[in-house]
């Protein structure tokens, strides 16, 4: 397989130049002609503030600071020139920082080992068994889709892959799916605070992945790190991005997207026009469903948190502690239920779906053009504000379907099943309140599984209508099959079970996990709540 | 100049396309039939949709809202990208209830679209007294554009970035005009009358933004200004529905098809939604004939008590 990435470091000088240019080009024509020192004055201030603000919290960065600080005093006092050069000095500096590396060797290792690897880690401690692991790996990770789809778009035009992101195993299993359903790797931006993992960190550095700093919040980083994202797009390197941002704390499937590096997507489809180049751009959206979500205790938590976006980056979670990474890896291989990647319908940078030839459709099915969007009276027209409309759209596009291609699977079910009924039970208490107050609530199970069979029966409902997918092992077991699955996978990995099974009841210990796992649902609740019965578990 | 194609050759299609040509633009007016002498001077009129979408970029679309639907899948083959579409329809499609320019998206491939709504009707702008309009939009180009298109000395238009509030507002003061019209038909007195329009004003900005408008998008022309149009205007079509529902005469009532049409659409998305909204869930209940206009009221008044 041939892929634009195997290329990069013979561009990447290159690359970095037209990112650093396009950069400064962009500030100078923003300030305009009458005052052509206003535009970087502007960029070169914020900047300043942004990072002796961020410099005099942080250790060690005695020498950084001083750097700042010495330009806000100069900024007022330089020439045009001055400020230019300055600005593209420190527009080279933050591509450095963000820039990526592809190394073959460490690909073709990657490539032999991570399906060992991971098949070792998901399967057994015993590392004789890895080498046996990779069909095992495929029973349990099921990656679906219109993959032949996916593979021939990949050879016409340039991929955008935007995925639903709860874990930061996310990049590992995606990366995987992607070389097992034999599509091209992907360039994508990880958080810088993920480099510092010494082994994934040194894969990372590797194959490609550019590094995002989400602690520099200034205009200048901001559009380095769009702009190196629009001109990989531009230059044909199948791209990936997380959409949400950051892990979905809540559990819940994410429909607060991001737009900027979608918008991305857009100004490289509107800039290879503008140089002839007629390459489409493909977004395709991909939903990761895992039966147990390896940091689902710190997430919730935070969540939970009034103060959560103090947290952003959390550097402290499960992911930070390979003990718990094995323990996750080994139980998740233990489930009956697999763990399903699902690529979903590629759609055009306006959110358009695009036909097996990657035609982008109305929605009658009939062929549009995707270039015609970008024209006013028969000519393409650069209009910003129109884009970002777009982007906007596109980006509801996504959103609408990372839940249509959502794959619910048993936990996330009979999470929602549980938490519903005791809200049901109890409707004066608040989330919080009920937080604290169910653990030990018991919940028949003859009453349990009449609630779940007509919630399920609902759920089938609206997968025949395209709204959602459910795994096959909840949509054809027996239920009470369904439950025993789910309350095995919970009694598995996580500290403490978030339900448990005694006698002829389930009896809820853990009510944030349950919740965070339900939360799955919560996109569909106006829909399923009515089946729920009354509470009859208090 | 540009080519503008106005779709629907009704009063106000025939209103907005005369409004276009008398500020030096091109109106192209599309109907279902021929209409004779009703077409306005300077307007081309055709019955070829097809046709005239392949003849230019900007379309406004003025047709009830019960048809549209069926228009739009005529049209769709023959939109495009550069298709920028504004609708000036106040109601929701029967059966999807959907806002227009919803329907506009979900069955054609345009992306840029405006809604256009306000406190002027199709014999303002024929007798040119002084009233207004706004363009809900996220697209700025296409706003300045049909600003630019339509304003006049007797016209201001206005522009906000919320269609999805404007054309809400707009449908939800035409039905709640209703209960103006119906408080007026029953000679309650002005005490009465003012508490409809403050309680009406505060459902709609509510259900404004619990369908997904900005919050003082009822405020604006689309929401306060028309419900008050309609309020002050004893011709106006929601008048006719209040009286006739006043006295009971529901098939007489029932002859406003898209007011009829656009409460029973509303009650069922405010109830989807969870969405409190006690006076389009009467006027519904009135249109249906499962109470009466005094019975209604007292219902109202006796609602438990709550804070402003």
């Amino acid at each position: 397989m041939h892929a634009p990435i195997f290329e990069f470091n013979r561009h990447r000088e290159d690359i970095e130049r037209e990112v650093a240019g396009r950069v400064v080009d962009a500030f100078a024509s923003r300030a305009g002609a009458d005052d052509p020192a206003r535009g970087f004055q502007y960029v070169l201030n914020d900047a300043a503030f942004h990072e002796i603000d961020r410099l005099e919290r942080a250790r060690g960065s005695a020498e950084r600071l001083a750097d700042w600080q010495r330009l806000a005093r100069r900024i007022g006092r330089m020439t045009v020139d001055e400020l230019r050069d300055e600005t593209r000095r420190r527009a080279e500096w933050y591509v450095q920082d963000v820039v990526g590396h592809f190394d073959r060797r460490v690909y073709r290792f990657a490539s032999s080992v991570l399906p060992v690897g991971l098949g070792a880690l998901f399967n057994t401690t015993d590392l004789a068994r890895g080498l046996r692991s990779m069909r095992d790996l495929s029973n349990r990770i099921r990656v679906e889709g219109p993959l032949d789809q996916l593979r021939r778009l990949a050879a016409m035009g340039t991929l955008v892959v935007v995925p639903t992101h709860s874990s930061n195993l996310d990049s590992i299993v995606l990366g995987w799916s992607l070389l097992h359903a034999e599509l091209p790797p992907c360039t994508y931006g990880a958080g810088k605070n993920l480099f510092g993992n010494p082994l994934v960190g040194y894969f990372m550095r590797n194959l490609g992945a550019y590094r995002v700093d989400r602690r520099l919040r200034h205009v200048l980083y901001k559009d380095v790190l769009k702009c190196y994202s629009q001109v990989l797009i531009e230059r044909g390197y199948h791209s990936l991005f997380f959409p949400g941002g950051t892990r979905g704390r809540s559990g819940a499937v994410e429909q607060k997207l991001k737009l900027g590096l979608l918008g991305s997507a857009l100004a490289a489809f509107s800039e290879r026009l503008q140089r002839g180049d007629t390459r489409p751009i493909f977004v395709v959206p991909v939903t990761i469903n895992y039966p147990l979500v390896l940091e689902a205790e710190t997430l919730i938590e935070d969540h939970l948190k009034a103060a959560g976006q103090a947290r952003y980056i959390i550097e402290d979670d499960e992911f930070s502690r390979l003990g718990r990474i094995a323990q996750f890896a080994v139980q998740v291989m233990g489930l009956q239920t697999t763990m399903v990647i699902r690529y979903g319908t590629p759609l055009d940078v306006f959110g358009n779906p695009v036909g097996p030839e990657g035609r982008s459709l109305g929605p009658g099915g009939s062929p549009v053009d995707p270039a015609r969007y970008l024209m006013r009276d028969g000519v393409a027209v650069d209009d910003p504000a129109r884009d970002a409309a777009y982007t906007r759209q596109a980006g509801a596009a996504v959103a609408e379907a990372f839940l249509s291609e959502t794959v619910l699977l048993p936990t996330q079910f009979l999470g929602w099943l549980l938490f519903e009924r005791e809200r049901r039970a109890a409707p004066h208490l608040d989330l919080f309140a009920l937080l604290r107050t169910t653990s030990g609530d018991r919940h028949d199970l003859t009453e349990l599984c009449a609630d779940a069979d007509r919630l399920r029966a609902r759920l089938a409902e609206m997968e025949d209508r395209g709204r959602l997918r459910l795994d096959p092992s909840l949509r054809g077991s027996p239920i009470d099959e369904v439950l025993d699955d789910a309350v095995r996978a919970f009694g598995m990995y996580h500290l403490r079970a978030a339900v448990e099974r005694e006698a002829d009841a389930l009896v809820v210990r853990d009510p944030k996990l349950l919740y965070y796992y339900g939360n799955r649902l919560a996109g569909w609740a106006d829909d399923l709540r009515p089946v729920i019965g009354a509470g009859e578990g208090r | 100049m540009s080519q503008w194609i106005i779709v629907g050759d009704g009063a106000w299609g025939r209103a907005l396309s005369r409004r276009l040509v008398l500020n030096g633009h091109a109106a192209l007016l599309v109907g279902e039939r021929r209409i004779g002498n009703r077409v306005p001077k300077d307007v081309e009129h055709t019955i070829d949709l097809p046709g005239a979408l392949e003849a230019g970029e900007r379309v406004i679309l003025a047709v009830p809202a019960d048809r549209l639907e069926a228009l739009l899948v005529d049209a769709a083959p023959h939109l495009r990208g550069d298709h920028c579409v504004a609708t000036a329809i106040r109601g929701l499609t029967p059966g999807s209830h959907l806002r227009p320019s919803e329907a506009v998206r979900r069955h054609t491939p345009a992306r840029q679209l405006a809604v256009l709504a306000g406190a002027a009707d199709a014999r303002a702008l024929r007798k040119k007294t002084p009233a207004a309009l706004v363009v809900g939009t996220a697209f700025p180009a296409l706003a300045d554009e049909l600003q630019q298109a339509l304003v006049a000395p007797s016209l201001r238009i206005y522009s906000n970035t919320d269609p999805v509030g404007t054309e809400l507002a707009s449908i939800v003061a035409m039905v709640l005009a209703v209960a103006l019209g119906i408080a007026r038909a029953l000679e309650v007195g002005p005490s009465t009358e003012a508490t409809a329009l403050t309680r009406a004003v505060a459902e709609m900005d509510r259900v404004v933004v619990g369908l997904g408008g900005a919050a003082k998008t009822a405020y604006g022309l689309a929401g306060l200004g028309l419900l008050a149009e309609l309020a002050l205007d004893p011709a106006a079509a929601s008048a006719a529905a209040g009286a006739a529902l006043a006295a009971g005469d529901r098939e007489k009532a029932a002859e406003v098809v898209e007011i009829r049409s656009a409460a029973r659409a509303l009650a069922a998305r405010c109830a989807r939604h969870r969405l409190r909204a006690p006076m389009l869930s009467v006027i519904d209940a009135l249109f249906d004939g499962h109470v009466d206009a005094p019975t209604a009221m007292r219902g109202l008044m006796t609602r438990s008590a709550r804070a402003e």
